[in-house]
């Protein structure tokens, strides 16, 4: 290999080293946000969340009952709406399983509602699956 | 040329005398000539979108109360005026924007029905009604029947409003059109009845996601939802909307009767489809179920979808257990049994009594029954565990299996043969608006009743003479369960021939009941309902009289037929020492949806005896509709 490719290669390689250690994570995209080992939602408690995040909080506080009982049932227009504001995420079960997980592990509607809306906002500029 | 004409001609010209002119097709004389020659004014969308109604005159006249809904002093008399005076403001740059960001389905109507089809950008210009319509995303329309409350007969004629849909999927969150009265706290309950029988609420509509309506309708009322997709074009539901913005705040006054919730949605569609002559049956009274069968008339309604009532559901998930599994769930929302107590059951059993005990709780809830805050954790744990299980209980139960206009008609006009002492008589009845336990029950909620304005007289030796009119009617017999047990009632106004010692006479009797029904299998019905009768007529010795009264009833109610038994005892306990027993039978068979053969026995003890039988055709006709009226 020629000295100068090598030391090329080589400068790259720190280069994205160096990215990677400084630069904001970017956000899991796909149904990697709802992998059992994911750590959830990075937004703080309180951060502002976007006009979309707000719409499906207020959805999932107004309708935690009627959610629920779809969570419970797999299915229904309630989960539907929820799954929807998740476009990036194909594989439906893999997000069932999360929001399933996240309202048995939540005793308080608030908490499972702003969980929701900060998992949408946290992933809003992920790209959608190309079908 | 009139005066008005050359008024607004000399107006559109002052302002192109001094402000810059834009490049229109047409000059402003030219569309005067066309609107003339065309005689646009009287162009049926024009008509619908100013809401024009034809008098007794002939003459025209919008239903619109605001004055802030015409640019013609003479708009709500003159269609030719308004136009008039739309065309002269689409001339003039300073009066056009206002124009397009004010009434903008006329703007957009006004320059297609002329010919302006060059560029533009007017609409784009109007900020706050951009806004309002990023909120509607959707271009598909449909329209949701609310049926009455469960235990609400008075609501039989149900509630209408608009929902805009958004793609499947997010169809929770589509933007809803509601249209009501705005009533103020401070009106008692006279100022209400007035206000709203006679105008003064203005009429708003409101834009709230479908969700909130699903959860005050289904879930806090009990109310199914019927949702009808509208076979509207995405150019009619976008008219469809930027006339909501015309027409949204105060432009209408609301009234109950005629122009209430039914009549102004179907008036929008109207002014999105104006061709159809939607408006054109209604007239002194608009039922809301009239308004979706005149849309199916019309050809409008395409696939019907129902979001049940959650009580109903959850009556249904009831019916499906056991009686000590309903009452196991029955302790579980209550708090007074674990959730754990059910684990030693099979699995498909426990999660349908879990499932029964959630939406129980979740009822409870919404009817405010018990501490909130404990109910809550109590859904919770249920959620837990049933989260927990391996398979869910089942798919979820469907909704009714008839539409609303699948139902008779609420009007009645019927004939009969009716036989009493030997005699043979013919007997005639109209009725406002009717619907009976006897009545066969497509389209209609089970165990509920009501009966305004039925007067019956009867022919017979030359002599016509009133037998009995029914002025209002309304029962509930909803059958008490392991989880509901819902009062039974029945309140009656009546003007009867009746028997007293010395002879028949008239009398008015207002009369309720409460008390309790019960299901004894299937359809069948038992109800028993105590409860007293205040009479006034020349019959009593002091004209007036107090009784006591206990009416029992089975009553069998399914699609094709129905049969109603009843038993009831009256003594009075002042005012007169008669004591009456009737034991009457009424057998009704469904012929189609809007005849039926009927078939009643009755033997009365009031205090002579006397038997009579009676056998009668009838047939159904739109509510509240006056024999004579047309169609």
């Amino acid at each position: 290999m020629p000295l100068v490719g090598a030391s090329q290669l080589a400068a790259l390689a720190v280069a994205v080293l160096q990215a990677a250690t400084t630069a904001t994570p970017a956000p899991p995209c796909g149904c990697a946000q709802f992998a059992p080992d994911a750590a959830g939602a990075e937004t703080e408690a309180g951060a502002a969340l976007s006009a979309n995040a707000r719409r499906l909080r207020d959805f999932v506080l107004f309708s935690h009952r009627r959610l629920g009982a779809d969570l419970v049932q797999r299915q229904g227009p309630w989960l539907d709406t929820v799954a929807s504001a998740f476009p990036h995420c194909a594989d439906d079960q893999v997000k069932l399983a999360w929001f399933r997980q996240a309202l048995a592990s939540t005793s308080d509607t608030r908490v499972f509602a702003e969980r929701i809306a900060q998992q949408s906002d946290s992933s809003r500029a992920c790209p959608l699956p190309v079908r | 040329m009139t005066l008005l004409h050359f008024v607004a001609l000399a107006a559109a010209c002052l302002h192109l005398c001094f402000t810059p002119a834009p490049a229109f097709a047409a000059s402003l004389h030219d569309d005067v000539a066309r609107v003339d020659a065309e005689r646009i004014d009287q162009d049926a969308q024009w008509i619908a979108l100013l809401h024009y109604r034809a008098r007794r005159d002939g003459s025209l006249e919008s239903e619109a109360d605001s004055p802030q809904f015409f640019m013609a002093g003479q708009g709500k008399q003159s269609p030719r005026a308004e136009l008039l005076a739309a065309v002269a403001a689409l001339h003039a740059p300073e009066e056009r924007q206002g124009l397009a960001c004010r009434f903008p389905a006329r703007y957009e109507w006004l320059r297609a029905r002329l010919g302006h089809d060059g560029p533009d950008s007017a609409l784009d210009g109007c900020p706050a009604l951009s806004v309002w319509l990023a909120g509607f995303p959707g271009r598909q329309a449909s329209i949701v029947f609310a049926s009455s409350y469960l235990e609400s007969p008075s609501s039989t004629f149900g509630h209408t409003f608009l929902r805009i849909v958004r793609q499947s999927g997010n169809e929770l969150l589509s933007p809803t059109i509601n249209y009501a009265a705005r009533t103020e706290a401070r009106d008692g309950d006279l100022a209400f009845v007035s206000k709203g029988l006679f105008g003064g609420f203005p009429g708003v509509a409101d834009e709230l996601p479908f969700y909130r309506r699903l959860r005050t309708y289904t879930e806090i009322e009990g109310r199914d939802l019927h949702d009808y997709a509208l076979a509207l074009e995405p150019g009619e539901v976008r008219r469809l909307l930027l006339h909501t913005w015309e027409t949204k705040d105060g432009i209408f006054d609301y009234y109950f009767l005629d122009e209430n919730c039914a009549y102004r949605t179907l008036a929008l569609i109207d002014a999105a489809r104006p061709h159809a002559g939607l408006l054109r049956r209604f007239h002194a009274v608009t039922v809301p179920v009239d308004t979706i069968r005149t849309l199916r008339a019309a050809g409008l309604l395409g696939e019907h979808r129902v979001w049940p009532s959650v009580p109903k559901a959850v009556r249904g998930l009831e019916a499906e257990l056991a009686a000590p599994d309903a009452a196991a769930a029955s302790r579980i929302a209550l708090g007074q049994a674990d959730v754990a107590t059910t684990d030693g059951l099979a699995p498909q059993r426990q999660a349908k009594l879990l499932r029964l005990a959630y939406e129980y709780g979740s009822v409870l809830i919404d009817r405010d029954q018990g501490d909130r805050v404990q109910r809550k954790e109590i859904l919770g744990a249920i959620t837990r565990a049933r989260l927990a299980q391996p398979a869910p209980a089942g798919a979820p139960g469907l909704g009714p299996a008839f539409t609303p206009e699948d139902g008779h008609d609420g009007g009645l006009v019927a004939i009969g043969a009716l036989r009493r002492g030997g005699r043979g008589l013919l007997n005639l009845e109209y009725a406002a608006f009717e619907h009976t336990l006897a009545d066969p029950l497509p389209g209609y909620e089970p165990h509920a009743a009501i009966t305004l304005l039925h007067p019956s007289v009867e022919l017979g030796d030359g002599k016509l003479r009133l037998r009995e009119v029914d002025w209002l009617t309304v029962q509930s017999a909803i059958p008490s369960s392991t989880l509901f047990a819902p009062q039974a009632w029945r309140v009656q106004l009546r003007t009867a021939r009746r028997q007293y010692a010395d002879g028949e006479h008239m009398a008015t009797s207002l009369a309720y009941h409460a008390g309790k029904a019960w299901q004894l299998g299937g359809n069948l019905v038992f109800s028993v309902l105590p409860g007293a009768s205040i009479d006034t007529g020349s019959g009593l010795p002091h004209r007036a009289a107090l009784a006591g009264v206990l009416r029992n009833s089975l009553g069998y109610q399914a699609s094709a037929w129905s049969l109603q038994l009843d038993m009831v005892t009256e003594k009075y306990i002042a005012g007169s020492r008669l004591r009456r027993q009737a034991l009457q039978a009424n057998a009704m068979l469904r012929l189609s949806r809007n005849l039926a053969l009927t078939i009643g026995a009755a033997q009365r003890q009031s205090p002579r005896r006397e038997g009579e039988l009676l056998v009668s055709l009838r047939w159904r006709q739109r509510s509240l509709r006056l024999p004579w009226e047309a169609d």
